[in-house]
C-alpha cells in the first residue's frame, strides 16, 4: 500500500466518523492513534487486489466468515450469505470498468474480524427479515387462524391483555436505554447473561442484578398504571396479570404495532373478533 | 408469591412482544459502528447514541445478537495463584531445596551437586521432570531462572538418591510419574528415532513436494450467482507465496537428530506446560519460544540464535519432529511451519480458536488441540484438517 494511499485512506475514515463534529488537532490525533491501522492496510490491499494480501486474508480472515456463519445454528442460509459476503469482499461487482471490494468500507475503527461479522451479521438478519416477508400466510383453516380460546374466552380477558400490553409498553418506554437494551438482548434475542455482559461490558453477575431490578421495577411500575391511571381494583389487576398467564394465543400484529384502528385484521382472525363484538 | 406470578406474566408479555415484526428501520447502524461499539472502542457520547438506536431497532439488536453469538470466547485468565506457584514459587521453593541439600550434606561430591542442580534447573523452568537417557547439560539458557550449582560430572542415581532429604527423595520419587504425565503424543505420532533423520532422501522429497503446494497461486473466488451468492468460495489454504521455500540445504543448520521446545516465561507460552515439558532425546538442536513472539534455536555448540521470524499471533507452543522442521501455533488459530528450519510459513487453520499444543510427526502429519480440548490433524502439511 502506498504512503499515499493510505494517508488518503485514513483522511477519509477521520471525516467520515468526525463528520459532524469540529474536531481539534488532539482529537483527530487520539482518533486516528486508536485506529487497527495493519487490519486496515490489510483491508486497503485486498481491496486494491494484491495477491500477497488475499493470501493473508484467505487464511486468517476467512475462516472468521465461516465460523460467523456457522454459530448461527443456520448453516445452510449462512455460508450461503457468508460466500456471498466473501465475492463482495473479493470485488467482483465493477463499477466504472473497476473492481469494486466492499472491504473499502473498512476504516478501521474495530479489528477486520469483528468489522466483517458485524457486516456478515447484517447480511444474515435482513436475509432472514426478507424471507420472512415471503412466508405465505396462514391458511384460513388451519389452526394458526384461529386465536387461542385463552385470548378471546372472555371480552374481560382481551380488555386485560390490552389495558397489560399498554401499561408494559408505556413502563419500557420510560427505561434507560441501557435497561431496554438489556431487556431486549435477553428475552427477545435469547442471548445468554455471559453474552449480553460481553456486548454491554459488564460482568455476567452484574447483568442478572440489572435485570432483576429492571424487572421489578417493570411490574412496579404496570401495577402503578393499571391502580392509578387506569383506575383499576385489586381484583381486576390480579386478573390482568391472570390473563397474561393465561393466554398462549397469537398476536394481534397490528395491535402491537398500534395501528388497530388504520389497519385491517388478518382473515382468519377477523371473523372471530367481530363474533366477539356481538 | 404474588410478585412471582406477575413478574412470570410480564415476563410472557415480553417475550411475545418480541416475536412482532418491528417496523421498517431507518437510519440503522452501519457494521462500522456496529463493530466499534461491541468492541468499546466508541467514544462517549457516540456510544451513548449507539446504545440509545440499539435499545428500540429490532433489526440492530438482531444484528448484535448474530454478532456476540459468533464472536469467540475470550480466554480464560489464568488465576493470579497458579501464577504464582509457576512463576515465583516453584523456583523459590528448588532454591530452598538445593540450599538445604547444599547445606546438609557435609561429604557431598562434586558429582551430586551436578546432578541435582540440572534435575531443577528444567523443573525450574516450569517443565515436569524427565530422567535423562544422557548426561545432562550443564549450561543453562540466558533467560532461564539460575538455581543451579554448574558442576561437570553426573553422580550414579543411588548415591545420590541416598544422600537427599526425604522431601527430595519424593521428588526424585515421583518423576518417572511426572513424566508419564507430560503430554506426550501418541505413539504413532512420536518423533522418529534419532537415526531417522530429515536428511534422508524421502524426507526430503516430501519436505519438497510440501513446499511446492505451498507456492501455488491462489485461485480466485466465487463470481457470484444471479443471487448473487451461489459459487463457492476459493478452496483455503493459500499460504502467501512470498514467505514459502523449499528445504535449503544450503541454509540448513548442523543435523540434529530430536529438537526440544522450551517455552518462555510468559502466561501465554506458559499455559500448555505439558507441551512445553518436551526434551530432546538427543543432543543437537533445540528451540524454543521467548515471550510468545520470538523463535530461538540452539545449535550443537549450544549457541542460541533467534529466527528471522515474526509472528502476527502470540505463540503458545510447538513441536519438532524433526531437525529442520518446526511446528508452532498460538492464538486465534496461528500456526506456523518451517521445513528449514529457517522460514516460518503461516498454515492455514479451519478455526479461530487458541490453540495450546501440537504434535507432529513430519512436515504433513501434524495434530493440534485448541484451547477447549478439541482436535484437529492434517496429513498433508496443513492444507486440510481434520476434526478428530
Amino acid at each position: 500500500v502506498s504512503r499515499e494511499a493510505f494517508a488518503r485512506l485514513l483522511s477519509d475514515s477521520a471525516g467520515k466518523a468526525l463528520a459532524d463534529q469540529r474536531p481539534s488537532a488532539s482529537a483527530i490525533e487520539r482518533y486516528l492513534a486508536a485506529l487497527h491501522l495493519q487490519d486496515l492496510a490489510l483491508a486497503c490491499a485486498c481491496a486494491d487486489g494484491h495477491d500477497a494480501a488475499w493470501d493473508e486474508f484467505v487464511v486468517t480472515y476467512r475462516p472468521v466468515l465461516y465460523r460467523a456463519a456457522d454459530a448461527t445454528g443456520d448453516s445452510a442460509r449462512a455460508r450461503e450469505v457468508a460466500d456471498s459476503l466473501y465475492a463482495e469482499l473479493y470485488g467482483l461487482t465493477r463499477r466504472n470498468g473497476e473492481r469494486h471490494s466492499h472491504l473499502r468500507y473498512y476504516h478501521g475503527r474495530s479489528s477486520l474480524a469483528t468489522w466483517l461479522r458485524a457486516v456478515f451479521a447484517q447480511r444474515y438478519v435482513d436475509s432472514l427479515r426478507g424471507t420472512a416477508r415471503l412466508d405465505p400466510l396462514p391458511d384460513d383453516e388451519g389452526p394458526s387462524a384461529f386465536a387461542s380460546p385463552g385470548l378471546h374466552s372472555s371480552v374481560d380477558a382481551r380488555r386485560h391483555l390490552a389495558v397489560l400490553r399498554r401499561a408494559i409498553r408505556a413502563v419500557v418506554a420510560a427505561l434507560a436505554a441501557r435497561d431496554r437494551l438489556r431487556l431486549s438482548c435477553y428475552y427477545a434475542q435469547d442471548l445468554t447473561l455471559a453474552q449480553i455482559g460481553v456486548l454491554l461490558g459488564e460482568h455476567e453477575a452484574t447483568v442478572s442484578r440489572h435485570l432483576t431490578r429492571t424487572r421489578r421495577e417493570l411490574r412496579q411500575g404496570v401495577e402503578r398504571i393499571l391502580r392509578e391511571e387506569e383506575r383499576m381494583t385489586p381484583a381486576a389487576i390480579a386478573d390482568c396479570f391472570t390473563s397474561a398467564m393465561a393466554d398462549s394465543g397469537p398476536l394481534d400484529v397490528a395491535e402491537l404495532l398500534g395501528a388497530e384502528a388504520d389497519r385491517p385484521a388478518p382473515a382468519g382472525r377477523k371473523e372471530i373478533v367481530e363474533d366477539r363484538s356481538t | 408469591v404474588v410478585s412471582d406470578h406477575r413478574d412470570e406474566a410480564i415476563e410472557r408479555m415480553l417475550r411475545r412482544e418480541a416475536t412482532a415484526p418491528a417496523a421498517a428501520a431507518v437510519d440503522c447502524l452501519d457494521a462500522e459502528l456496529l463493530a466499534a461499539w461491541t468492541e468499546h472502542t466508541l467514544a462517549g457520547s457516540e456510544a451513548v447514541r449507539v446504545e440509545q438506536h440499539l435499545s428500540d431497532c429490532v433489526r440492530c439488536q438482531a444484528m448484535v445478537a448474530v454478532l456476540v453469538r459468533s464472536t469467540p470466547p475470550p480466554a480464560a485468565a489464568e488465576p493470579w495463584w497458579r501464577r504464582l506457584q509457576v512463576r515465583w514459587l516453584v523456583p523459590i521453593a528448588t532454591a530452598v531445596v538445593v540450599a538445604t541439600v547444599w547445606v546438609a550434606l557435609p561429604e557431598r561430591s562434586p558429582e551430586t551437586s551436578s546432578q541435582i542442580a540440572v534435575s531443577h534447573d528444567v523443573r525450574g523452568a516450569g517443565d515436569a521432570p524427565r530422567p535423562q537417557p544422557e548426561p545432562p547439560r550443564v549450561s543453562s539458557p540466558p533467560d532461564r531462572p539460575s538455581a543451579t550449582v554448574p558442576v561437570p560430572s553426573t553422580p550414579p542415581l543411588r548415591q545420590e538418591t541416598a544422600a537427599r532429604s526425604p522431601a527430595e527423595k519424593s521428588q526424585v520419587a515421583r518423576a518417572p510419574a511426572n513424566e508419564a504425565l507430560a503430554e506426550m503424543p501418541p505413539p504413532e505420532a512420536r518423533p522418529p528415532a534419532p537415526d531417522a533423520r530429515p536428511t534422508d532422501p524421502p524426507a526430503r522429497q516430501r519436505a519438497d513436494a510440501v513446499a511446492e503446494l505451498r507456492a501455488a497461486p491462489l485461485p480466485a473466488p466465487p463470481a457470484p450467482s444471479p443471487r448473487a451468492v451461489a459459487a463457492a468460495p476459493p478452496p483455503p489454504a493459500a499460504v502467501p507465496t512470498t514467505a514459502a521455500g523449499a528445504a535449503s540445504p544450503a541454509a540448513a543448520p548442523p543435523s540434529a537428530a530430536e529438537s526440544v521446545i522450551v517455552t518462555g516465561a510468559t502466561p501465554l507460552a506458559r499455559a500448555p506446560a505439558a507441551n512445553a515439558s518436551i526434551v530432546a532425546r538427543s543432543g543437537g538442536v533445540q528451540w524454543r519460544i521467548v515471550g510468545g513472539s520470538q523463535v530461538q534455536r540452539s545449535s550443537t555448540s549450544g549457541e542460541w540464535r533467534t529466527i528471522d521470524f515474526r509472528p502476527d499471533a502470540m505463540l503458545n507452543a510447538g513441536y519438532s519432529p524433526a531437525s529442520n522442521v518446526l511446528w508452532l501455533v498460538g492464538q486465534d488459530g496461528a500456526i506456523y511451519l518451517t521445513i528449514d528450519g529457517a522460514r516460518f510459513t503461516r498454515v492455514s487453520f479451519v478455526d479461530t480458536s487458541d490453540l495450546v499444543s501440537v504434535s507432529a510427526l513430519s512436515a504433513e502429519q501434524a495434530t493440534v488441540r485448541t484451547r477447549d480440548g478439541r482436535t484437529f490433524r492434517t496429513i498433508d502439511g496443513g492444507r486440510t484438517w481434520t476434526a478428530q
